[in-house]
């Protein structure tokens, strides 16, 4: 089709000059009458178009009309996708903003729970630490009184053997040590009663 | 300074190519003179015009061709200028009007309005002229649209569709509506070849009347030279400011008529693939083409109109 078409400005030509004197006419200025149809004019404007047709269309309108259409998928798709980004984003806020409105429902409520939480371990610290030294009072206590104990025992028995040691130089004799721890305890006992008094 | 002695001759196509008349400068052009009627048979300057205009055509969109189709986005302002003439035709005069089957057709529509555009806006440029002012050329192109328009429905749905399309629905009696049919096909069949007709025409009617009286406008200057030589200076000027402000009217118009040619093909094929696909499928079918409703004073489209352009 194309070689017809390439072919035929050339069997045109051929065809006139063939032709010629057939169509020769004596006035030899032509027409003035722009309506007049010049055939010459009207053929190589057949030629020229459709060469031009051919040429495009096969050329230039094919690949343009493909590249068009690869872009407009192209746009298309990316405008489907940018939708549904769109969606998912507006979930996603939404998701957010729910959970952010319950979060600020819950805050006096978990700052309640702290403050309880906090008051219950702070008594429950202050319990402690107060049993503790309640406890180590009773300990302090127990062992002080202990001690006081042995104290007296010991500045008792100090006493004792200091007694007995001036009595003996007093009366210029010697107790026995049978003597002694006997009047020792009396004397223990004499002092107790005498301190119960 | 002018071209030619006379309006008319500046306008005609020739197979000579006037520079300038007043030192008889002019390029002979080959061909057979003194055949048909005196008009002669060869190449003419329209010819070789039309031959500048499709190489500038090829020139712009075949190495644009190969960028468009990576389908990656215009860059830069030449790919932009000459992309978006061709998507404002495919998105807002063959989509509209032609409807879902308009990339079959975008090609023509493409086609057909550069190649008038380029033709027009050759009027521009001095000493060359606009082929689209010959009465041969616009009915080569008006032809050309009819037999779109034929072949086009026809390979599309089939002679007998296109042959209905032409019968317009009416709801009436089977007695009435046959001979009504009978006197309408007819009125509807010669309407759409006056539409085409009429297309070239228009766009002849204008560029030969636009470029007439820009020659006119300049044939003052010897006019007055020959009768009156002391008013020479002051028509030349005023010549010279009136072309000028009217090559800018000129510049519009080069782009109105090459969209209305377009426009007005893609709006009568539209017209047609729409009956002929009414008779296929039936009435009640309106899924082809129209997917905007064109202008309603702009043509009766649905009932192929008669008024004719």
């Amino acid at each position: 089709m194309q070689r017809l078409l390439s072919l035929l400005p050339w069997l045109v030509i051929v065809f006139l000059c063939v032709a010629a004197p057939v169509f020769a006419a004596d006035d030899a200025h032509g027409s003035t009458d722009p309506m007049h149809i010049r055939y010459d004019t009207a053929v190589w404007s057949i030629v020229v178009f459709v060469l031009l047709l051919v040429i495009l269309r096969k050329s230039a309108w094919g690949p343009i009309l493909e590249g068009l259409q690869k872009r407009e998928e192209t746009i298309r798709s990316s405008l489907e996708e940018a939708k549904k980004t769109r969606a998912a984003m507006e979930k996603l806020k939404t998701d957010f903003q729910k959970e952010l409105a319950d979060a600020h429902q819950q805050i006096p409520q978990l700052m309640e729970d702290a403050r309880k939480k906090g008051d219950e371990l702070a008594a429950q610290k202050l319990a402690a630490a107060a049993a503790k030294i309640q406890g180590d009072q009773e300990r302090f206590r127990h062992e002080m009184e202990i001690a006081k104990d042995a104290a007296i025992k010991e500045l008792w028995s100090q006493a004792a053997q200091l007694a007995t040691l001036i009595s003996a130089k007093a009366i210029g004799r010697s107790l026995t040590e049978e003597d002694h721890r006997r009047l020792l305890d009396e004397g223990l006992q004499e002092i107790g009663r005498s301190a119960n008094n | 300074m002018i071209f030619a002695a006379t309006a008319v001759e500046h306008v005609l196509d020739t197979l000579s190519w006037h520079l300038f008349e007043s030192v008889h400068l002019e390029i002979p052009l080959p061909g057979i003179r003194g055949v048909f009627h005196g008009d002669g048979f060869g190449i003419t300057k329209y010819t070789l015009l039309m031959l500048l205009a499709g190489g500038l055509i090829l020139w712009i969109y075949l190495p644009l061709a190969k960028k468009i189709q990576t389908g990656e986005a215009p860059t830069g302002k030449f790919w932009n200028l000459f992309e978006s003439i061709l998507t404002f035709i495919r998105d807002e005069v063959a989509k509209p009007y032609i409807g879902k089957d308009a990339d079959r057709y975008v090609p023509y529509l493409w086609t057909v309005f550069l190649f008038v555009l380029f033709c027009n806006l050759l009027g521009m440029v001095p000493f060359l002229g606009s082929p689209t002012a010959s009465f041969s050329m616009t009915l080569v192109l008006a032809t050309g649209t009819y037999l779109l328009i034929t072949a086009g429905t026809i390979s599309r749905f089939g002679f007998k569709a296109y042959a209905f399309s032409f019968a317009p629905h009416m709801e009436m009696p089977l007695a009435m509506k046959i001979p009504m049919i009978l006197m309408l096909w007819p009125i509807e069949f010669v309407g759409l070849l006056i539409k085409c007709f009429v297309l070239s025409v228009r766009l002849f009617a204008n560029m030969f009347a636009g470029h007439m009286v820009l020659a006119t406008i300049l044939l003052f200057i010897p006019a007055v030279r020959n009768t009156n030589p002391t008013l020479e200076w002051s028509v030349t000027l005023a010549s010279v400011l009136g072309v000028t402000a009217l090559s800018l009217l000129e510049l519009f118009v080069a782009f109105l008529q090459a969209y209305l040619f377009t426009f007005l093909t893609a709006l009568f094929l539209g017209g047609v693939l729409e009956h002929a696909e009414h008779a296929v499928h039936g009435h009640d079918d309106h899924g082809h083409g129209h997917e905007e409703s064109p202008d309603a004073g702009a043509e009766d489209v649905h009932g192929h109109g008669t008024a004719a352009h």
